[in-house]
């Protein structure tokens, strides 16, 4: 595992869900625009980072649509732990990152 | 029990029909199949679409109140004890739908949060939740009785070529639907033998719009190329301004688009109670239908199943709280599931303690692939009704008034859609007027007329063979036969002018519509032998002015029915009072060309009949004690007997009248010796209020 940067946001860019490749607890994130998703009727859950290390997750819905939920910023809580979330629109939780590469992303949503 | 037979007919039954005196045959060697009629003035305008014989004209534009008001008056209205017609429909909404609902579960409390971004939108959805909770709980049930057809809009949006998909593979998914939705298809017998009772038929069809929002013929696929290389959730795909294209009315039709979609999403939906101009579902080209571009594994069309389910109202079957087991998807006969699944799962698979059975995966509303999904549960079924009762009880019409469905003979009032009427009357100078219920109001006033000229000597006799449609017929004071059309946008040959159709009419005209574009006229001629004319689309057969002899000595005007497609039941009166019965079966007359079926009785007045399903004939007569009788044709044999009745009581002042609006149920309206209406029902098992009793209806009937 690559040692990180623990006080500034861990990724960047957008990734999408490959839960075809899910371990157990830890979730398979893909880059959304370069890898070859196999179509599926389940949406992809996608986290975007932007510039200011900020999170938006998109998350299927009940009619099937994307929804965008601001997570605002990242904060390290060490460990490779960080804080999300805490916004009027995604409640507060924790994301452990299991590994990140240019290629995959694997986090833990405690 | 028979009819009383006052007297046996001297005659052998059967030559009092078909071996009377038929001076109008065929003229013998003559060239066409059908005979004029004796007398006719043909054509006597000279040409199709001339104006009526003395035609009462120049009325003026639509709208004119009819003269002297003799008809159109609320005093009629008022004569009728306890309020006659006006009442009774409910609004939809009642008092339950007030009451505060607790929602308690995980997922509610974030679907509320996201629909406290819009109170508008949040309160339609707890309006909705509330009303399909009363179906869910059983104190309230379908208010539809059979099947819903619901017309629908297809916009294919596209950039590259290949995503125009072809009409094929747009036909291909709209057989999918009327499988799925019908509890059809092939592959619900593989559903797990637990869950099989559950499976259900959720009476829903779907048909692509033949007219489109101006009331224009259409095919119900509209087409764009896009620069849009790919569109997301975010409804762009729904407006022109955007790259997509516009929808139409949502009350109206089910709107349906098919574009490349991003993001990995294979469609979405919109659930009832949101805005009309994004209503409707979204579906990736290659996820749609069954040829062409569709794609495994999402290329048996149920795609487009799942997101019409949204759009009715279901939820994921899981709940949608990610995977956790308090979620509901507001139904209860589906199991308590973790997440959703994907791919093809093998049975059971158990999750949130759901076991033995485990996950309903095989049901639409999971996230298999498609050849694993193939079946809705009556509880869906449930909510689905509740949808198309409240917040979608516009759209659809009964499948039973569509096209392949019982067609019943021309009546002066019709209604070609759900919530539509159209009634023509005639006016004290026998011109023909015109009103209708357009849903939310009457034209061209509440009590005003369009009038539509001529000079009319027999009541209007109207057909309507598609939505937006109407054939009227009526007689000249020449007796021939006189046609106008309304297409959806104008009337033909004009506003007041019609189509001479020769012949010299004894009584009314009786017309029937088996089909689109398909229309079976009869007359009585002179020689009160049954006459018979159609329109096969294209032509009048067998010509414009002339009949074709279906024999017989008629003492009454015929009814006629048509139970499924190219079929014709028509029943007269003959010179012994008995009732004759001749059919088209398709492919020749029965019994024979001029031959008629004898039934017996002694009947008074014009028979009814009414054909609530196919293979079924319900008739009604009355007798010379003035009693009701009824018989009835069951697909194999005519009860109680060929020739016997069931008396049903009552004396009788008119003809019955008899309405069918679903399959085996009856409505028998007659007036009595006081004048007053009395009403009478089968509900499917027994007779209401009994077999020879009648609800009284009060009023002074003065015509019925």
């Amino acid at each position: 595992m690559k040692a990180m940067n623990q006080g500034a946001a861990p990724v960047g860019g957008s990734w999408t869900h490959s839960f075809e490749e899910d371990e157990g607890s830890i979730q398979v994130y893909r880059p959304t625009g370069a890898f070859a998703f196999p179509p599926s009727r389940r949406g992809r859950e996608t986290l975007v980072v932007g510039d200011g290390g900020e999170l938006i997750e998109e998350t299927p819905g009940p009619d099937d649509r994307l929804r965008a939920s601001p997570e605002g910023p990242w904060r390290p809580l060490g460990m490779h732990r960080y804080g999300v979330g805490g916004t009027p629109d995604a409640p507060a939780r924790e994301l452990e990152i299991v590994e990140a590469t240019p290629e995959i992303l694997k986090i833990r949503k405690m | 029990m028979s009819m009383p037979t006052h007297g046996e007919p001297s005659r052998t039954d059967h030559d009092a029909m078909s071996d009377s005196p038929r001076p109008m045959t065929t003229p013998v060697g003559g060239p066409e199949v059908g005979s004029t009629m004796p007398g006719v003035p043909l054509d006597p305008s000279g040409e199709g679409g001339g104006h009526m014989p003395a035609g009462a004209m120049g009325h003026g534009g639509g709208g004119d109140e009819m003269p002297r008001r003799d008809m159109g008056d609320a005093g009629g209205r008022e004569h009728m004890p306890g309020g006659g017609m006006g009442g009774g429909r409910a609004g939809g909404d009642g008092p339950d739908d007030d009451h505060p609902r607790s929602r308690n579960c995980g997922t509610m409390e974030v679907h509320r949060r996201l629909l406290s971004l819009d109170p508008v939108y949040a309160r339609a959805r707890a309006d909705i939740e509330n009303h399909a909770r009363l179906y869910e709980r059983g104190e309230r049930s379908a208010a539809r009785p059979g099947v819903t057809r619901i017309p629908v809009a297809v916009h294919v949006v596209w950039n590259a070529a290949a995503q125009n998909i072809s009409d094929a593979q747009i036909a291909s998914q709209i057989d999918v639907l009327n499988r799925d939705f019908r509890r059809t298809n092939p592959d619900v017998s593989g559903t797990p033998a637990p869950f099989l009772p559950l499976t259900a038929d959720a009476r829903v069809e779907f048909a692509l719009a033949s007219v489109d929002p101006n009331g224009a013929p259409t095919t119900g696929i509209e087409r764009r190329q896009t620069t849009v290389t790919s569109f997301s959730s975010n409804d762009a795909v729904k407006s022109q301004a955007s790259g997509g294209m516009n929808a139409w009315p949502a009350d109206r039709y089910l709107n349906l688009w098919v574009c490349p979609l991003g993001s990995n999403l294979l469609g979405y939906a919109q659930f009832p109670g949101g805005p009309a101009a994004t209503d409707g579902v979204v579906i990736l080209q290659s996820a749609f239908g069954t040829t062409g571009t569709a794609a495994p594994p999402f290329h048996l069309g149920r795609t487009a199943t799942h997101e019409i389910g949204h759009w009715l109202n279901l939820n994921h079957i899981w709940g949608d709280d990610g995977t956790g087991c308090t979620g509901t998807d507001n139904v209860a006969d589906t199991p308590n599931q973790g997440g959703s699944n994907t791919g093809k799962p093998t049975f059971p698979h158990v999750s949130c303690s759901n076991g033995p059975n485990g996950d309903m995966f095989m049901n639409y509303m999971d996230y298999v692939d498609d050849p694993a999904m193939f079946m809705f549960t009556a509880g869906q079924v449930s909510r689905m009704q509740a949808c198309l009762d409240s917040p979608r009880s516009a759209i659809g019409i009964p499948a039973t008034a569509a096209a392949g469905a019982p067609a019943q003979s021309s009546s002066p009032v019709v209604a070609w859609g759900a919530n539509r009427l159209d009634v023509f009357v005639i006016g004290t100078d026998r011109a023909l007027y015109h009103k209708w219920w357009n849903g939310s109001a009457w034209g061209p006033s509440l009590t005003g007329y369009e009038a539509m000229g001529g000079v009319c000597t027999s009541s209007p006799q109207v057909v309507a063979w598609g939505p937006n449609r109407l054939d009227v017929f009526v007689t000249g004071t020449d007796s021939a036969l006189y046609h106008k059309w309304w297409n959806g946008s104008a009337w033909g040959p004009s506003l007041t002018g019609y189509e001479a159709m020769g012949g010299v009419c004894v009584g009314q005209p009786e017309v029937v519509a088996w089909g689109p574009n398909r229309l079976d006229v009869f007359v009585v001629g002179t020689d009160r032998a049954l006459y018979h004319k159609w329109w096969n689309g294209s032509a009048w057969g067998p010509s414009l002015t002339g009949y074709e002899n279906l024999g017989g000595t008629c003492m009454s005007a015929p009814r006629a029915v048509a139970w499924g497609p190219n079929r014709l039941d028509i029943f007269v009166v003959g010179t012994d009072g008995a009732l004759y019965h001749k059919w088209w079966n398709g492919s020749a007359w029965g019994p024979s060309l001029t031959g008629f079926e004898r039934l017996g009785g002694i009947c008074v007045g014009q028979p009814e009949v009414v054909a609530w399903g196919p293979n079924r004939l319900d008739v009604f007569v009355i007798g010379t004690d003035s009693a009701l009788y009824h018989k009835w044709w069951n697909g194999s044999a005519w009860g109680p007997s060929l020739t016997g009745y069931e008396a049903m009581g009552g004396v009788c002042t008119s003809g019955p009248r008899v309405t069918a609006w679903g399959p085996n149920r009856l409505d028998v309206f007659v007036t009595g010796t006081d004048s007053a209406l009395y009403h009478k029902w089968w509900n499917g098992s027994a007779w209401g209020p009994s077999l020879t009793g009648y609800e009284a209806m009060g009023g002074v009937i003065s015509s019925f």
